[in-house]
This record gives structure tokens, C-alpha cells and sequence, in this order.
């Protein structure tokens, strides 16, 4: 009876040690396989005279619209298109340096445009060559309907509002608004404009709306058609824009980035004077470096993790070659399916950011399999958690207060997925991992 | 070997604040970089229905404006000249095989100026307020005086590195054309800087005396802990990367680890700039007492010959102060 006694007392602290104990080293290694899954590309082999497809979760089977799931092409390492748009100074008479003049702020009012909707990755300049005045816009591949967006970055940003029935200008102009330009989405009529007249106005809104619906036009051409929605949207004289652009009506994402375009000439104070009209043709631009797959870069990748490895095998002896081993790829398979998650863009910025954070992931690995107890591990785990939330808030501060980043944003990307996981690794992963394998088994 | 020693410190400690000073006035001489993607430029377009005649051209073509070429794309880039200076140059040895066009290509600097300003600052800032907190939690109060000699070095190396970065690079861009991606290392150069000083930061006691000379030494040991280890990573990383990449990448990887010295400089600089002031006091007094016991070994006899209590005394204090 004692003995069965003391066997069910003995349970509870069993359990805790095997939680405590083994478990931890089960749940770190399952980290690995689970995420190791997730950034498996499509392999297949042939087995006899059958072709076996291994199951590679792509992040799209979560949503059948989903677009995630893959890198995408980016700038410098892969081709580029270039899209160019001529400024048309019509007939009056312009002297150079006016046009320069012109093509300067034209330049300023685009980059401005291209800030403010978050296309960081869309570089432009202006050109002058011989009496052909442009500008040039430069796109990563994985970007379409690339003319048409290169028409909505480099419009004037005239708006009027007019009477759908005779096009007739209407009292109602855009300094009557008195709210933010918002984009707003309902299941009905998804994504569209949002925004409410000042109540001084309710007159002219109402003539405005007499007819159900009026237009927005920019550059003189109908481009939104405004009416009300919702009930409330009456008593506070909100009005609502669903585009007319035939592109809108099926492409999800050109739906948003033309409604996005369109809240950037809200904060324009004055349009710009001249039109201009895009070229039709689009340029491919070669690559500026070598042009490479994902695939390519992943090989040379792993061979210089395995170079590591062995030299850690060899210098710090087998314990602590595994752990480094194990938590190199506790990293990596963390860091490439977040990566994937987001989409991130594959340029030679996203590379070097990633392996710079690589040779930092690895120093930091070397502190942990170098701790001689468990004090001293506590602190590491608390400095990589506490490194981890600082470069989040870093990155996240220079994406709030730097939006010209440009190509940085790249960067900025990959040093925000190391710092979420160092953020994980330093709570558990590396503990784990540096606990079970190094620690349990060293010489009291 | 101590001389050489010697040497070399105060051969740092002149030399660092000295080509802080040039980077300052070189960058305010080129304003900014020399040539480089973000100034303006004229284009011009080398077109051939027989490539080998755009490379001979291109290879061939010399100019003291001419910023940079690529045969491949058969493009000569000009800057700091107008276009009517071009086309007469270009005018010159006239080629029929070939049609020269000429673009004049204008650029939104002032975005990126103030961007890295931003990022700059806004790097500091971030980092200075954890390390604030991490310090003030592992030791409660601490004074004001106490605090600005912790982020002395901290913001001194800071400064000292990017601005000798930036120096660099714009006496760079006075031969080579700097371009977008060879800047980017100075974006992880601030970042690595700061990293590097918050792993610094921790394993201080509480009853630990906070000086300058402490925080230099921690700072440059967690620094000199690390290199070695970077430098083996490197030697991995690089070459594998050029070799995938092409040897175009190379002066990024170079601007890399360029950043990477500059930073084992500058604060190498605050350390030994803290311990030899430190150290000037006693040198000074050992120079004082010098022709003093010269004088008087002559006169000694074989009892008083022996070294006193009192040098031994100070000797040992001297090893004492070497060793921290």
C-alpha cells in the first residue's frame, strides 16, 4: 500500500521532468519538421514507372484567391520592365527651362504618389531627350497591368465632380470634404472610396445625388461613380466611389492599388499642369546581376551551412555540433516559410540583409552552445528575446516614420522576420535545444 | 615591441579624429558623392547593329566626366556637365557604325538624404531607449552623470563610424560610380553597431561603478569576442555569394566588411582613448622621478640598491591598471 502509495505521489513529479525534460527537446525537434514542411519546394520522383509528388503545403491552400505562398521576383537579380511616360506640353509655347521646371516637380509629384500608396518597390525618373520630355518607371516582374498603373502615377490629379446625365460640372468640389479620403470594403461592392462633405454643403449634395449617383472625374474623365450605401451614410453625408475601370471589376488587388492612387491626389494642393500619356510598349530591362532561381540561391545556401556545421563538429566537439546543427535549422525554416508568407520580393537587398542576419543568427547560436550553465543560459535567452522585440520595433518605427525607404524595405522585411524569431527562439527554441543536448550532459 | 605598441595607440588616437574631420569636409566638398546614382546625368545610348563596335567604342571612349560605362548595355553615364559639353565631346571622333543618343536624366535625390537622416537618428533613438531600460532594471537608479557615460561610447562610435563610412565612400565616388545597392551596407552598419553595444550592456553589477573606461572595455571585448568568429562567417558566406550573384556583388561584400572594420576602429579608438587617459598620470609621474633615482643609484649602497616597498607598491598598481 505504501509503495503503490508513493508510486501515485511520484506521478505528478514525473510528469512535470518529462515535460520539463525530453518533451522540450520533442517539441523543438517537431518545430523544425512542421516548418521544414512549409519551405519544401515541389519535389517529385520516380519510383518504378510512377511519379511521386511530395506534398509541399503552399500557403495558398488556406485561401483559394490567396496569392501567397511563393517569393516573388524582385528588382536587381531578376529582369525588370520599364514603362515610359511622355509629358504633352500641347501647343503653347514652353521655353526649356520651364519644361525642365515642370519635369522636375512632375518627378517629385510621382515619387510623392508612389510614397503614399506604399510602392516601394516601383522606381522612376525623368528623362530628357531631345524635345521628348518622360518619365520612366521601373517594375519588378510580378507587377501587372503595369501601363495602366503607370497612367494613374503620372495623371495631373484634376478632380471635379459631374452630372452623370449631361457631364456638367456640379457645385461640390473636393475642398468641400471634410473627412479623410478612406478606402473602405463591404462583402456588396468590396473595396471603394469613403469619404463625408462638410455639413455647410448639404445643399449642393443633394442636387449632387438627385439622380441616385454623380461622378467623380479626374483629368475630365469619369472615373468614380459616387452614391450612398448605408443609411447613416444620409444623416452625415458620406458618399461612397466604386471605379469604373473595367480592370477593377476582376482584379482584386488592381481594384485596391487604382482606389489607392486615386486617395493620393486628395493631398495634392494644386494637380499638375500637363498630362501625360504612357507608352504602350513595354521594355524588358535585364537583370543588373546574375540572374539566378530561388533554387539556385537555396543550394549555395545550404553548402555554406554545412561548411559551418562541420567546422562547429570540429571545433566544439560532437554535443555541441548537433545543437549548433539543430538550431541553425530551427532558423532557417522558420525565418524561409515567414518569409513565403508574406511574399516577400527576392532582390539582391532581401539577400544580403538575409545572410547578414544569418552571420548574426550564428555568432548568437556559438554564445549558446558555449554556456557553461543554466544562469548563464536564462541570460541569453533574455538577451536574444529582448534583441528580437528590439529590432521589431525598429523596423516597424522605420516603416511608420521613413516611407521614402525605397529599397530598404527589402531589408527592413528580413530583419523584422529575424527579430520575430529571435523573439520565439529566445523564449524557447534555443533554450531547449541548448538545454537537452548540451547542458543534461555536461561534467558536473 | 611595447614602443611599437605605443606607437600604434597614439598613432589611433590622432588618427581617428583626424580622418573624422576629413570625411566631414570631403562629403561637404563633393556634396555628397561625386558620381554616383543620386545626382543627375546624361545617358548616352550607344546603338550598333554590330555589338562589337559598341563595346570597342565604349572601351575606347575617355572623358574626365565620364562617371561609369557598361558595354554590355552600351551605355555611357556623364555627370557634373552639361549636355551641350557631351555632344561636342562625342563630336569628335565621329564613327559611322554607330548612333549615339543622348538622354538627359534627372533624379529625386533629396528623398534619400533625408530618408538615411531619419533612419539615422531614428536608429539611435530606439536602441538608446531598450539599452536605457535594460540598464535601469538590471540596476535601479542611476545617476545622470552615470548615464552619459554609458552612451558616450555607445554614440560616439555611432557617429565616428558612419560619418568615416560616408567619408569613404564619397572619396570612393570621386573614381567609381556609386550606385544605390553599394550604399545599403550603411544601413546595416548602424544596426550592427547598435547590436553589438546592447549585448555590451548586460553584466553589469549592481554595486559596478559605471566609467567610461569600463563600458569602453566591455564594449570593445564583446566587439574583439566577435570578429573572429564574423570573419570565419564570412569567409564562408562571401565568396559562395559572389560566385551565385557574379562578381558584379563584390563591392557590396566589400562595403560589408569595410563597415565591419570601421566599426572595430572607432570603438578600438574610445577604449584606448579611455585607458590612455587613464594611464597619461602615471606615465607622467614616472618621467618626473626618472633623473631623481638616476642620481641617487650612484650614491646608493648595496642595502639601499634594493627596490623600496613603496615601488613595488606602484608597480603592482601599474599591472593592475594595464590589466583592466
Amino acid at each position: 500500500m505504501k509503495r503503490l502509495l508513493s508510486i501515485l505521489l511520484s506521478i505528478p513529479t514525473k510528469i512535470r521532468a518529462f515535460f520539463s525534460g525530453k518533451f522540450k527537446l520533442f517539441l523543438a525537434l517537431l518545430f523544425i519538421g512542421v516548418f521544414g514542411f512549409l519551405v519544401l519546394p515541389n519535389l517529385s520522383f520516380k519510383i518504378n514507372d510512377q511519379v511521386v509528388t511530395l506534398p509541399s503545403l503552399d500557403f495558398s491552400a488556406t485561401n483559394e484567391n490567396s496569392i501567397l505562398g511563393n517569393f516573388r521576383r524582385g528588382r536587381d537579380i531578376f529582369p525588370t520592365q520599364e514603362v515610359k511616360s511622355v509629358v504633352d506640353f500641347g501647343l503653347e509655347e514652353t521655353s526649356e527651362e520651364s519644361k525642365i521646371e515642370f519635369l522636375n516637380l512632375a518627378l517629385k509629384t510621382v515619387s510623392n504618389r508612389i510614397t503614399r500608396v506604399g510602392l516601394h518597390d516601383i522606381d522612376v525618373r525623368s528623362e530628357i531627350s531631345g524635345n521628348e520630355y518622360s518619365l520612366i518607371f521601373t517594375y519588378p516582374e510580378y507587377y501587372k497591368n503595369i501601363v495602366e498603373t503607370t497612367r494613374l502615377l503620372s495623371r495631373k490629379g484634376e478632380i471635379t465632380f459631374v452630372n452623370p446625365s449631361d457631364q456638367q460640372e456640379l457645385a461640390i468640389k473636393d475642398s468641400d470634404i471634410a473627412s479623410n479620403i478612406d478606402i473602405a470594403y463591404t462583402p456588396n461592392i468590396q473595396s471603394h472610396l469613403k469619404f463625408n462633405y462638410n455639413q455647410d454643403k448639404s445643399t449642393d449634395f443633394l442636387i449632387a445625388l438627385s439622380q441616385q449617383y454623380f461622378y467623380m472625374s479626374i483629368d475630365g474623365i469619369p472615373d468614380f461613380q459616387m452614391f450612398q450605401y448605408e443609411q447613416t451614410d444620409s444623416t452625415t453625408n458620406t458618399v461612397r466611389g466604386l471605379p469604373l475601370n473595367t480592370l477593377t471589376q476582376t482584379d482584386i488587388a488592381f481594384r485596391d492599388l487604382y482606389i489607392n492612387i486615386t486617395r493620393s491626389y486628395f493631398t495634392e494642393k494644386i494637380p499638375l499642369k500637363y498630362a501625360s500619356t504612357p507608352d504602350q510598349n513595354i521594355k524588358t530591362i535585364p537583370a543588373q546581376y546574375s540572374n539566378l532561381s530561388v533554387r539556385y540561391i537555396a543550394i549555395v545556401s545550404t553548402v555554406v551551412f554545412i561548411a559551418l556545421a562541420v567546422f562547429t563538429f570540429i571545433k566544439f566537439g560532437i554535443r555541441k555540433g548537433f545543437a549548433f546543427s539543430f538550431m541553425t535549422l530551427t532558423y532557417l525554416v522558420f525565418t524561409v516559410a515567414l518569409l513565403k508568407y508574406i511574399s516577400a520580393s527576392i532582390s539582391l537587398n532581401f539577400l544580403i540583409a538575409y545572410f547578414i542576419m544569418s552571420a548574426v543568427s550564428t555568432l548568437l547560436i556559438w554564445r549558446f552552445i558555449n554556456v557553461e550553465e543554466k544562469a548563464d543560459l536564462n541570460l541569453g535567452g533574455k538577451q536574444l528575446t529582448r534583441l528580437g522585440i528590439l529590432l521589431m520595433i525598429l523596423c516597424l518605427l522605420i516603416l511608420r516614420f521613413v516611407p521614402t525607404i525605397g529599397r530598404f524595405y527589402d531589408m527592413v522585411s528580413v530583419i523584422f522576420i529575424f527579430g520575430f524569431s529571435y523573439l520565439v527562439f529566445g523564449f524557447f527554441n534555443f533554450k531547449a535545444l541548448t538545454e537537452q543536448i548540451i547542458l543534461k550532459y555536461k561534467k558536473r | 615591441m611595447n614602443k611599437l605598441k605605443r606607437t600604434l595607440k597614439t598613432l589611433l588616437i590622432i588618427l581617428v579624429p583626424v580622418t573624422f574631420l576629413l570625411s566631414i569636409g570631403l562629403l561637404i566638398y563633393s556634396k555628397g558623392f561625386h558620381y554616383s546614382d543620386f545626382k543627375n546625368r546624361i545617358e548616352v545610348n550607344v546603338i550598333s547593329d554590330n555589338p562589337e563596335n559598341v563595346k570597342n567604342f565604349i572601351n575606347n571612349f575617355n572623358h574626365s566626366n565620364k562617371a561609369y560605362s557598361n558595354s554590355e548595355t552600351g551605355v555611357i553615364y556623364f555627370q557634373h556637365i552639361g549636355k551641350v559639353q557631351v555632344e561636342e565631346a562625342l563630336a569628335v571622333n565621329p564613327d559611322e557604325n554607330i548612333n549615339l543618343e543622348v538622354k538627359e536624366v534627372l533624379v529625386n535625390n533629396k528623398v534619400l538624404i533625408e530618408s538615411y537622416f531619419v533612419f539615422f537618428v531614428l536608429t539611435f533613438v530606439t536602441f538608446a531607449g531598450v539599452i536605457f531600460y535594460i540598464v535601469l532594471k538590471d540596476r535601479g537608479i542611476i545617476k545622470l552623470s552615470e548615464l552619459i557615460k554609458f552612451y558616450l561610447p555607445y554614440s560616439i562610435s555611432y557617429l565616428i563610424s558612419s560619418v568615416i563610412f560616408l567619408g569613404l565612400f564619397s572619396l570612393i565616388s570621386r573614381f567609381y560610380y556609386l550606385s544605390e545597392f553599394e550604399f545599403t551596407p550603411i544601413y546595416l552598419l548602424n544596426i550592427l553597431i547598435s547590436i553589438v553595444f546592447f549585448f555590451a550592456v548586460y553584466g553589469f553589477d549592481k554595486e559596478e561603478e559605471i566609467t567610461t573606461l569600463i563600458i569602453g572595455r566591455k564594449y570593445f571585448s564583446k566587439l574583439e569576442s566577435y570578429t573572429l568568429p564574423f570573419i570565419i562567417c564570412a569567409i564562408c558566406f562571401i565568396p559562395a555569394l559572389v560566385i551565385s550573384l557574379g562578381i558584379k556583388t563584390i563591392p557590396v561584400w566589400a562595403a560589408f566588411l569595410v563597415s565591419w572594420i570601421i566599426i572595430y576602429v572607432s570603438v578600438r579608438w574610445i577604449y584606448t582613448f579611455a585607458f590612455t587617459r587613464f594611464d597619461l598620470s602615471s606615465v607622467r609621474e614616472r618621467i618626473k622621478r626618472k633623473p631623481a633615482k638616476k642620481e641617487k643609484r650612484s650614491e646608493l649602497t648595496s642595502e639601499e640598491s634594493r627596490p623600496r616597498k613603496k615601488d613595488k607598491d606602484k608597480k603592482k598598481k601599474k599591472k593592475k591598471n594595464k590589466k583592466i
